[in-house]
């Protein structure tokens, strides 16, 4: 995996960037952070926006169970309503209840087929999360893995985080914009993005500012 | 979704745009990434160097990140001319 090949530095400002924004996504997520298995199953936390996530994430490691240890193992987004009822992973439950947790959501990172890790959300209230947020965090680590399997060559100069920073708040503006004019105007996804473009054009803005502006004007429109 | 033929008029087209928004692959695909873009850098590499085709959306995606990127550059520069000749030459 050409992913972990990335520097330290350059893997941390990237997963941060992705955590951070999807734990802004979802209301109700008080952490997120982003688990790394590099090819001989060793796992790491990486992008953890809090030391609640970090020390959640180490004692998945140590006793080798956990939601984020099943998402990576079975390819597929696990989700906790209520970690009080819930007793698929007993160990860790014991620790991570009386720390507070109550939810999770963990989608697993895919990249070519292969899962080299899972980007997850905690929650201190039961349900916390439901399906929009699954969909919402499968994006999210869809970013996560295109980003780490494309980065390793960029220039890792002092401004990365800055151009990664935009690239995914234009990239989350445009695959929200293009629902938004898919819905309106009955398109499908390659037709959305042509209309985006062309009112862009029009409007005399870049994609991503039109994208901004697509989105303000349904808040106008449903309030 | 379409796929294009890997040596079709918009691959060549979009490969000379290329050619004038004097950007490194990297840096093209960042502002791909950031529009919206899925494919990997190594497919957009063979894909300007006419090895791979690439489904329309990409190719429409691909393309808008070179054009705003000429949009920035603004029109290429002309050629100057001299001002009229100093009299005493």
């Amino acid at each position: 995996m050409s992913g972990l090949l990335l520097s330290e530095e350059t893997t941390e400002t990237a997963l941060t960037l992705v955590t951070t924004l999807a734990a802004e996504a979802m209301a109700e997520a008080v952490g997120a952070g982003v688990t790394l298995v590099d090819t001989e199953g060793r796992k790491t936390t990486a992008g953890a926006t809090s030391e609640l996530v970090a020390r959640l994430d180490d004692l998945q490691y140590q006793l080798d169970q956990g939601p984020c240890v099943t998402a990576w193992s079975t390819h597929e987004v696990v989700r906790i309503d209520d970690l009080e009822s819930d007793e698929r992973w007993p160990l860790w439950r014991a620790i991570a209840l009386p720390l507070g947790l109550r939810s999770t959501l963990t989608a697993p990172l895919i990249s070519r087929g292969r899962a080299f890790g899972a980007v997850k959300v905690y929650g201190r209230q039961p349900a916390a999360f439901g399906e929009r947020d699954e969909r919402l965090l499968s994006r999210f680590g869809d970013q996560a893995a295109i980003l780490l399997a494309n980065l390793s060559t960029l220039d890792q100069s002092e401004r990365l985080s800055e151009r990664l920073q935009q690239a995914l708040n234009a990239r989350n503006s445009i695959a929200l914009a293009s629902g938004i004019l898919m819905e309106r105007h009955r398109l499908n996804q390659e037709q959305a993005f042509l209309r985006l473009v062309e009112q862009a054009r029009t409007a005399e803005r870049e994609v991503a500012e039109e994208a901004v502006t697509v989105i303000a004007s349904t808040v106008v429109e449903t309030e | 979704m379409g796929v294009s033929e890997p040596f079709d008029e918009e691959q060549r087209r979009l490969t000379e745009a290329y050619a004038g928004a004097q950007l490194t692959v990297e840096e093209l695909w960042l502002r791909y990434f950031s529009l919206g873009g899925d494919a990997g850098k190594v497919e957009i590499e063979a894909y300007l160097a006419g090895l791979m085709p690439l489904a329309s959306l990409q190719h429409n995606i691909l393309a808008h990140a070179i054009n705003e990127r000429l949009d920035e550059l603004g029109p290429p520069p002309r050629a100057p001319y001299r001002p009229d000749s100093p009299p005493h030459v």
